[in-house]
């Protein structure tokens, strides 16, 4: 008798023990948003102060792609771009075909300081990515040098160095998943997860931190966006950043209980 | 008269059935089908709008509808993509309203807000669009640019 006593005691501490340590962020990361290319799915918000980001800018996200578009961008998020001419920024995993080198896919950030299709600026960096794999994705533009620093699952892939300075400030809606409302072939077409958008350059340490210690909390210093997209419903999905850039559901996105990384790794110390 | 009684029956079970399927089909939010419009940008606007407020009525929601052609028509072609529908969708071009020959592509998004019915067609290689929106979550522009040459997006 004291011996399955005992037994049980340890049975139970072993599995609070254990929930303990995989009990980060897995109650409050239950879902992303799985956009379909096909069906035109995309989230938006209306222009605004706080997403018209003129000079320094980081976003990020945690993307997993169902299929990357042929010859054409994948966009995770922008603020129009690669269509008419009122183009501010976008980031994007693209097609060989629109990277330089063009013998590789690569994640790339694209602007314009004017608008305009003619000076758009391509900056990007080769790194091939699997269809059905979770990453973490994060580039970082500063304004004055007019670079891009590009990192995956927080490490530092590569730089481009771009001509102009400041990002146009146009009155089109920032979305995420696609970039334009009337053609849909560059959209993106799978998984995001905590999308984050700040007006500043994070540095690598923080941009780390943000991959290994799962989803925004909206309390980030300077952050803009933080979409955690576990409210995703038929009308929204809440920002918790001060901004409180609520995304409307457009064509209505489903949620996915398949989340982005970071968000159920074992916490190795507390 | 019992050959007659016989066909009056079968007559009557069978403009039952047709009223009970027509019910059906307007109780589930369709609207009457086959409804044509002319091939007109704000003939399609207003017929549309028309359907959109039907369907929300019926449906709590807005219907959303996928390009009517293919490839970005250049001149008056006739839809060859009305039976194609969203993957999480019931309905198709078909099951709303018939779209006639057009010169320009028609899509429709929506979202819990509102709606918004675009056009878009290819002008000497450029894509040009407009775009009627219903609701703070949609737009309306006139005939624009949307591309510059060698842009593939």
């Amino acid at each position: 008798m004291k011996k399955l006593i005992l037994i049980t005691i340890l049975l139970v501490g072993f599995v609070a023990l254990m929930a303990w340590l995989t009990d980060t962020d897995a109650a409050t990361n239950a879902f992303s948003a799985d956009f379909e290319r096909t069906n035109s799915e995309y989230m938006r918000v209306a222009d605004n102060a706080s997403l018209s980001i003129l000079a320094d800018i980081t976003i990020m996200a945690r993307v997993n792609a169902e299929s990357f578009a042929a010859a054409n961008v994948s966009m995770i998020a922008a603020k129009q771009i690669g269509a008419g001419a009122s183009r501010s920024y976008g980031f994007m995993i693209n097609d060989a075909s629109l990277c330089s080198p063009t013998d590789s896919q690569c994640l790339a950030f694209w602007f314009t300081p004017d608008g305009g299709g003619a000076s758009e600026e391509r900056l990007d960096s080769p790194q091939r990515f699997t269809e059905g794999l979770w990453y973490h994705v994060a580039v970082t533009w500063t304004a004055a040098t007019s670079v891009a620093r590009f990192y995956v699952n927080g490490a530092f892939i590569g730089s481009q160095t771009g001509v102009g300075t400041a990002i146009f400030d146009g009155t089109q809606d920032f979305r995420i998943a696609a970039n334009r409302t009337d053609n849909f072939n560059g959209a993106w077409d799978g998984k995001q997860d905590d999308v984050r958008v700040y007006p500043r350059v994070l540095s690598q340490e923080e941009i780390q931190f943000a991959y290994r210690n799962g989803e925004c909390t909206g309390d980030e210093p300077n952050i803009v966006g933080c979409w955690k997209l576990n409210d995703l419903s038929f009308a929204s999905s809440t920002d918790e950043s001060p901004s409180l850039n609520t995304l409307s559901n457009i064509n209505t996105v489903p949620a996915s209980d398949d989340v982005g990384l970071g968000a159920r790794f074992i916490r190795v110390i507390r | 008269m019992k050959f007659l009684y016989k066909i009056t029956n079968k007559l009557t079970a069978a403009i039952l059935a047709l009223l009970g399927t027509l019910g059906l089909w307007w109780g589930m939010g369709y609207p009457p089908f086959g409804v044509v419009v002319a091939a007109t940008e704000e003939a399609l606007i207003q017929q549309i709008s028309s359907l959109e407020a039907n369907y929300l009525a019926k449906n709590g929601a807005y219907f959303q509808m996928l390009p009517t052609h293919y490839i970005v028509p250049s001149a008056t072609t006739t839809p060859d993509a009305l039976a194609r529908k969203p993957t999480d969708r019931k309905e198709s071009w078909n099951d709303i309203i018939i779209i006639p020959d057009v010169p320009f592509s028609v899509q429709v998004h929506q979202s819990q807000n509102g709606y918004q019915i675009m056009f878009t067609q290819k002008r000497n290689g450029f894509d040009w669009s407009r775009a009627y929106g219903i609701g703070p979550d949609f737009q309306t522009w006139d005939w624009r640019r949307e591309q510059f040459p060698g842009d593939i997006l």
